[in-house]
């Protein structure tokens, strides 16, 4: 006998706002359908009646947890819609304010993960902390810690404060530590691990097939990272390596993640010691955009999610059309053909290493 | 099992890491992007923060200063992003985002500050 | 014991509900603030010195708001059943032992506990099925499915301590506790005695029933406000009940030296209560499936053995 159950827009476990109808067969799922568009706004067209640097401040807020990486991923379709290259320290700056990001992100994530699966918010406290600490350092860069409104064109809004490198290196040491502490916790837990391992398996022609990009694809065995294969700022001279997994189930996910971390942790340390002199400041906000250059630019980014893309067709002063591929999206559409045939505990072991961020469904 | 429980233990050792708010404040950077402030005398209305805010939010009004009856911006709180363009691109830098960020009123009318109001 | 003065009876009685209610109202806060310690954050501050008065606080403003009964609900069983299985649990703890001659002896006290016991889940179930909502039903049918799998290796562990103390009377049993306690004696059956108490008492790493990241609030999700502060109760009832078993059975109860009987037993309570919470704080949730197979093929095992051990060892 099949049951319906309405896991509601309002639900401690999904991330947002989400509607997943789950149809079930005693405990075993038979059919997920996500219902979105909760949190639409029409980014893409409040984008299309303000100048370009007028929505860097919207694009920040699709993604509310990384919100650098949308806006530097905007910016950047900008700059090469009007023929700019951003100066050579800031492409370092920028480099690090990003890795930064990603390691923020992926700790809530990790907070978030840990949350789903049953954990009454200890690891997600632990990760907060840790998380802000890194807002903290990126307050001091900025003056906010989240939707910072830094990037502009040819480099950043302010560059980096004189004491930043040793800051930074002290909290990097700090963070290496608590990695390994908080790999000691969860996989020496027995139970996290039979609540992650074998579930939710993705095989590797279904995840091709599918679309899906980010940590996701990299856990079902697919070596294919945006800052390795189409690569942008400084990425090739750090040596970056993406890291994968082959296995596919919730535990690889994690597994990508945290390695994922710590290679941020390395390309961190490494920019900091090449970063050369000079200065990072881009282009100051004015009330007419510079001259456009092309007319149709594609630009491609590893956000912390996955691969976003931004196609972007130009007018003289504002976008004529701007269309985000957002990662999370393309994510959430494979949620149903991983969870057929999981239990209903099992969902929110998957829902949860998926890392979706409902604000980046629906934008 | 045993080690994620001595985990746990470690911690009831360490120190709290949440402050507690209204007796204790969080530290802020000098760049820090709180509310409005705008020297009154220095604004040569040009309205370049109307045009450039993404938002709608600044207004220009008429307003009485020291100089005789000009236009001046009012800023609706509720509607602010607190990007920091309007600071950006003012050409005089009368408008400056401060430290302060604690704005709770009663009445809602309140958001909408005028340009006198924005010290 | 049975007392032989009326006013004793009535004295007895509302000392252990004033000892229950103290407990219950201690280890609220102590589980709040410590967890919230191990999470680097306060607890409960403003409402008392170090927030000792929150849980009062709740307790009053859960109490007075309107209770709403749900159109689907069997009315009857949904009003009634929560006060039946608090009344429960009050019970049990009056069956238990204490020092001082306070508290009913029975010379088959174990076993009594024990069977009253296991009619939690059923009760349990009958809320769930009662509030006339699927998530509800779901973790009240989870909580019955999870009985079956610990009733069992519970009963044995529990077993082998009765064996070798040679009786069901707990005050015997606590008695021949006075050279080493149990958990000495025998480590198998402690663990495991330990591990089915949380999932009789259906705590982390067992809290399938009210799993809120998967159920919301489960069996509690649509019972009414007062009714909610009650469902409170029994959960703290219950822990007091657990932790006191493990004290009693395993740690000596209350012998001690220096330290009056009663203030040891507490004592041992709170230790055992303290080591449940940090287990609340370190573990994620067990899956159903899983939960029924570590039942079946660890717990079981491992509690027949104990139990033949002990009667090798030690009552040969």
């Amino acid at each position: 006998m099949l049951t319906r159950i309405n896991v509601g827009p309002i639900h401690p476990s999904t991330h947002g706002v989400l509607r997943l109808v789950v149809t079930l067969d005693g405990d075993t799922i038979v059919d997920v359908e996500p219902h979105i568009g909760f949190l639409h706004r029409g980014v893409e067209k409040l984008a299309e009646n303000r100048m370009y640097m007028q929505s860097e401040s919207y694009m920040e807020k699709i993604d509310y947890v990384a919100p650098m990486a949308y806006s530097d991923l905007y910016v950047a379709a900008v700059e090469e819609a009007m023929g700019i290259h951003p100066k050579e320290r800031a492409k370092y700056v920028r480099l690090i304010l990003l890795e930064f990001q990603r390691i923020a992100s992926h700790l809530l994530w990790l907070g978030a993960f840990c949350n789903d699966l049953g954990q009454i918010f200890t690891m997600f406290m632990w990760t907060m902390k840790d998380r802000d600490l890194i807002l903290n350092l990126l307050q001091d860069v900025t003056g906010s810690r989240m939707f910072y409104v830094n990037m502009r064109l040819g480099g950043v809004s302010i560059d980096l404060p004189p004491n930043f490198e040793e800051h930074a290196n002290k909290l990097l040491d700090y963070l290496e530590k608590r990695f390994k502490d908080y790999e000691t916790f969860l996989e020496k837990n027995p139970v996290f691990i039979e609540r992650t391992k074998d579930v939710g398996i993705l095989k590797r022609e279904d995840a091709i097939a599918l679309g899906v990009t980010g940590p996701v694809l990299r856990a079902s065995g697919v070596n294919f990272d945006v800052r390795r294969d189409y690569a942008y700022y400084v990425y090739e001279k750090l040596h970056f390596i993406p890291q994968v997994q082959t296995k596919g189930d919730s535990f690889a996910r994690y597994k990508v993640r945290m390695r994922e971390m710590k290679e941020s942790i390395k390309l961190i340390r490494d920019a900091l010691k090449l970063m050369p002199e000079g200065d990072a400041l881009g282009m100051p906000i004015k009330l007419i955009s510079p001259p456009v250059k092309e007319s149709e630019v594609i630009v491609r980014r590893e956000l912390p999610r996955g691969e976003g893309m931004i196609f972007m067709v130009t007018d003289k002063q504002r976008p004529y059309r701007l269309a985000i591929r957002a990662p999370s999206f393309i994510n959430l559409s494979a949620l149903r053909y991983i969870a057929k045939g999981a239990r209903y505990a099992d969902l929110f072991s998957i829902l949860g290493s998926l890392d979706l961020v409902m604000a980046d469904v629906d934008r | 099992m045993l080690r994620p429980i001595i985990e746990t233990i470690k911690t009831l050792g360490e120190d709290r890491f949440t402050t507690t708010f209204p007796e204790e404040k969080e530290r802020q950077p000098d760049n820090y992007r709180g509310l409005h402030r705008l020297d009154i005398e220095t604004c040569i209305s040009c309205g370049a923060c109307e045009r450039i805010c993404p938002n709608k939010t600044i207004t220009m009004v008429d307003a009485n200063t020291s100089r005789g009856k000009r236009k001046l911006p009012q800023i609706d709180l509720e509607r602010c992003l607190f990007c920091g363009l309007c600071e950006e691109v003012c050409p005089t830098r009368c408008l400056t985002l401060t430290k302060n960020y604690e704005y709770t009123e009663f009445d809602r009318r309140r958001f909408t500050r005028r340009p006198e109001e924005l010290r | 014991m049975l007392t032989d003065s009326f006013g004793r009876l009535i004295v007895e009685v509302i000392a252990i509900f004033i000892l229950i209610v103290f407990f219950d109202y201690t280890f609220g806060w102590l589980e709040r603030k410590s967890i919230a310690k191990a999470q680097f954050r306060h607890g409960p501050t403003y409402v008392g010195k170090f927030g000792i008065l929150q849980n009062l606080a709740d307790i009053v403003k859960l109490l007075a708001k309107e209770n709403i009964i749900p159109k689907n609900a069997d009315k009857l069983v949904f009003s009634t059943v929560p006060l039946l299985l608090l009344a429960l649990f009050i019970f049990l703890i009056y069956l238990l032992p204490f020092p001082d001659s306070l508290g009913i002896d029975i010379s088959v006290g174990l076993l009594a506990i024990f069977v009253l016991l296991s009619f939690a889940p059923l009760l349990i179930f009958l809320t769930g099925a009662a509030s006339g909502n699927k998530f509800s039903l779901i973790s009240a049918q989870r909580s019955v499915i999870m009985s079956l799998a610990y009733e069992v290796p519970l009963i044995l562990s529990v077993a082998a301590v009765a064996l070798y103390a040679g009786s069901f009377n707990i005050a015997d049993i606590v008695n021949s506790q006075a050279k080493i306690p149990f958990i000495v004696l025998m480590p198998i059956g402690f663990v495991v005695f330990f591990i089915a108490m949380l999932a009789e008492l259906e705590r982390p790493p067992f809290d399938l029933r009210e799993a809120d990241s998967e159920l919301i609030a489960g069996w509690l999700v649509d019972v009414g406000a007062p009714y909610y502060a009650v469902a409170l109760f029994v959960d703290y009832t219950r822990m007091f009940l657990g932790s006191l078993l493990i004290s009693l059975l395993f740690l000596g109860g209350w012998l001690g030296p220096y330290l009056p009987g009663l203030i040891w037993l507490l004592i041992k309570a709170f230790v055992a209560a303290v080591v449940i919470v940090i287990m609340r704080a370190t573990t994620v949730r067990m899956r159903l499936d899983r939960l029924m197979r570590f039942g079946w093929f660890w717990l079981l095992p491992l509690a027949v053995l104990n139990i033949i051990l002990t009667f090798m060892l030690f009552v040969k």
